[in-house]
């Protein structure tokens, strides 16, 4: 679990902090705060940066995650992963990096630095006296790329903690083959619900790891907050208008409710069901890790938000988890609010983001904090968020 | 209201006065009148109220800019209860401290303090005037219209010919002295906000003044 924040040099978030993190976090701010990219960071961080998760990132972007071919040997052809640095291009200093981590442990920081590697084929010799040749690569200092005479390659060098990953070379094309992927150590359970729906087929795989564990009754108790002649639930297979002669493995969610017969589907019954069975599932793969939750109340009628809040709180505190959700909503800072404050042995953090106008800022984005005791003595107009 | 400037005070009765006072200054479009939120009533006094909302609540909101300007009214109170002037001062001089305040040496009305980080000035007047223990009733006393001494004083004399004493505390001597004066107005059922009319309370009093300058020089400079 983090314990504070700093989010540095990515996207708008220069130099970012929040001092003290809780066990759920709700991220309050106007559109173009940079409320998602705190998300994003996190899952970065979780994943130890590793390129299929930054290609995953760019590629919900639209942003640029492969060099094209067409474009491999022009020197000005836009690189990817350039949209992830403030100001959308890569530093010219060695020293500017992004970094993703605790604010008062400098060792639980991720980096994630853009460098110029030159290689050096050097021929080996074992004990058998078979040669073979070994690739020795160096990073470039930026002052001395001139200098340089061999060919250098751009890639992106992450750390954390002490441990240096394997670079990544920003000049590998589609249609080269995938290098090797590295067993990334050290990553941390990271659950991400989106804006939009998740795919059944999806959620259907994670009830399949759930179902008939106590998690499964955990599920279905989320469920009733919403719909109480909720039963019971289960994932089949889905032939409804489909051509017997394509079949595609697909699954869809039918659910028993008390007061009708047969099955009805779930997609019958509402988005708040729905989305109540995306948080309840995407729970379960974030032990010991990060749940997050873009745009919490999407779907939820304001009613029902203190039970989901409730529901979260006890679960992230069992699971070990660290929720963090975005939000408009005052409805949902106001249920978020009430559960933070009756849970007083799960700590509950609210931050607003938005830029500073404090004369030696220069408008930076900054998280303006609200813990347990001032979330007590908050009122709507304290805390807009329009 | 979407207004960004806060005037702090301590309850409702303070809050209906100075919705009023901010309505006849022309002000009132430039201010939300806030009290502390009522959330453990008895826990705290008011002042401390204030104090908590303050630095926990509002102060934070200046960095972003979700709130421009901030004003507080607060009691002195008593010396003997552990409050008055200095005390009061003190306790807040030094809340503003941690967040990059100092107090104006020389302010032309009430008490300001300005920020070294590019901040608007906070205001902070101390009922009744920035030197003197006491509270708002003092104020109000203090700027009774001369057209109203008479009746007034008459409030005064009944509470002193009381058979039996009063009931009430004796350092509450002027809430029961204004409560009784405006009890015998035309409108005789209304808060303390009724006391501020042009034919009650005397606008060249120089108290009423400097409280009126105080306001302009915080929330409409």
């Amino acid at each position: 679990m983090l314990d504070s924040l700093i989010i540095k040099n990515f996207r708008s978030l220069a130099d970012f902090e929040v001092a003290k993190l809780g066990r759920v976090n709700l991220i309050v701010g106007k559109n173009n705060a940079g409320k998602s990219s705190v998300l994003e960071a996190l899952r970065i961080y979780a994943g130890n940066g590793q390129r299929e998760l930054l290609d995953s990132i760019s590629a919900e972007h639209d942003e640029r995650y492969r060099t094209k071919d067409a474009e491999r040997a022009e020197p000005d052809a836009p690189l990817p992963f350039q949209d992830f640095f403030t100001s959308r291009h890569f530093p010219g200093d060695d020293d500017t990096a992004i970094q993703i981590g605790s604010a008062r442990n400098s060792e639980d920081v991720l980096r994630v630095q853009h460098v110029f590697l030159a290689e050096e084929r050097e021929p080996v010799v074992d004990e058998v006296g078979e040669t073979s040749i070994r690739i020795r690569r160096r990073i470039v200092p930026k002052t001395q790329l001139q200098a340089e005479v061999g060919e250098l390659r751009q890639a992106l060098q992450i750390t954390k903690a002490e441990k240096r990953y394997p670079p990544f070379f920003l000049d590998t094309g589609y249609s080269r083959l995938r290098p090797p992927v590295f067993e990334a150590t050290n990553t941390i359970p990271c659950s991400v619900i989106p804006t939009q729906f998740i795919s059944t087929d999806e959620l259907a795989d994670e009830w399949d790891k759930i179902a008939l564990t106590e998690y499964a009754e955990v599920v279905k108790q989320a469920m009733r907050i919403i719909a109480p002649e909720f039963e019971n639930l289960n994932f089949v297979r889905n032939d409804e208008g489909r051509p017997a002669a394509r079949p595609v493995f697909q699954r869809s969610a039918k659910v028993k409710l008390s007061d009708v017969l047969r099955p009805v589907p779930l997609n019958s019954l509402g988005d708040g069901m729905l989305r109540v069975l995306q948080l309840a599932l995407k729970l379960f793969p974030a032990k010991g890790g990060f749940l997050l939750i873009d745009e919490f109340e999407n779907g939820l009628h304001y009613s029902v938000q203190e039970k989901i809040w409730a529901l979260l709180f006890e679960m992230a505190e069992r699971l070990d988890i660290q929720v963090f959700a975005t939000t408009h909503s005052w409805d949902c800072i106001e249920s978020f609010t009430k559960v933070a404050v009756a849970r007083t042995d799960v700590d509950g953090v609210l931050f607003r983001m938005g830029r500073s106008v404090r004369t030696s800022d220069s408008g930076r984005i900054i998280a303006t904090s609200f813990d347990e005791a001032a979330l007590a003595n908050i009122t709507q107009a304290d805390v807009e968020v329009r | 209201m979407s207004t960004k400037n806060i005037l702090l005070v301590e309850g409702e009765a303070d809050r209906g006065f100075f919705e009023v006072l901010c309505r006849i200054l022309g002000i009132a479009a430039d201010v939300r009148v806030a009290i502390p939120k009522d959330t453990d009533s008895g826990a705290h006094n008011t002042k401390q109220g204030v104090l908590s909302h303050l630095t926990a609540a509002l102060l934070p909101q200046l960095q972003d800019g979700q709130l421009d300007r901030i004003g507080v009214v607060v009691d002195a109170d008593r010396v003997a209860h552990g409050s008055g002037y200095p005390v009061t001062l003190q306790r807040f001089a030094d809340a503003l401290a941690q967040a990059g305040y100092q107090l104006k040496p020389a302010a032309a009305s009430g008490l300001i303090f300005s920020h070294q980080d590019g901040l608007a000035n906070l205001g902070l007047w101390i009922m009744p005037n920035n030197a003197d223990e006491g509270m708002l009733e003092d104020w109000i006393k203090a700027c009774v219209h001369p057209a109203e001494a008479g009746l007034y004083q008459h409030g005064e004399a009944s509470i002193d010919s009381i058979p039996g004493g009063p009931k009430f505390q004796p350092w509450h001597r002027t809430k029961a002295e204004v409560a009784t004066w405006l009890a015998w107005q035309k409108k005789p059922e209304h808060g303390l906000y009724n006391a501020v009319q042009p034919d009650l309370l005397n606008t060249d009093e120089p108290l009423f003044k400097e409280l009126q300058a105080w306001l302009v020089d915080v929330f409409a400079p």
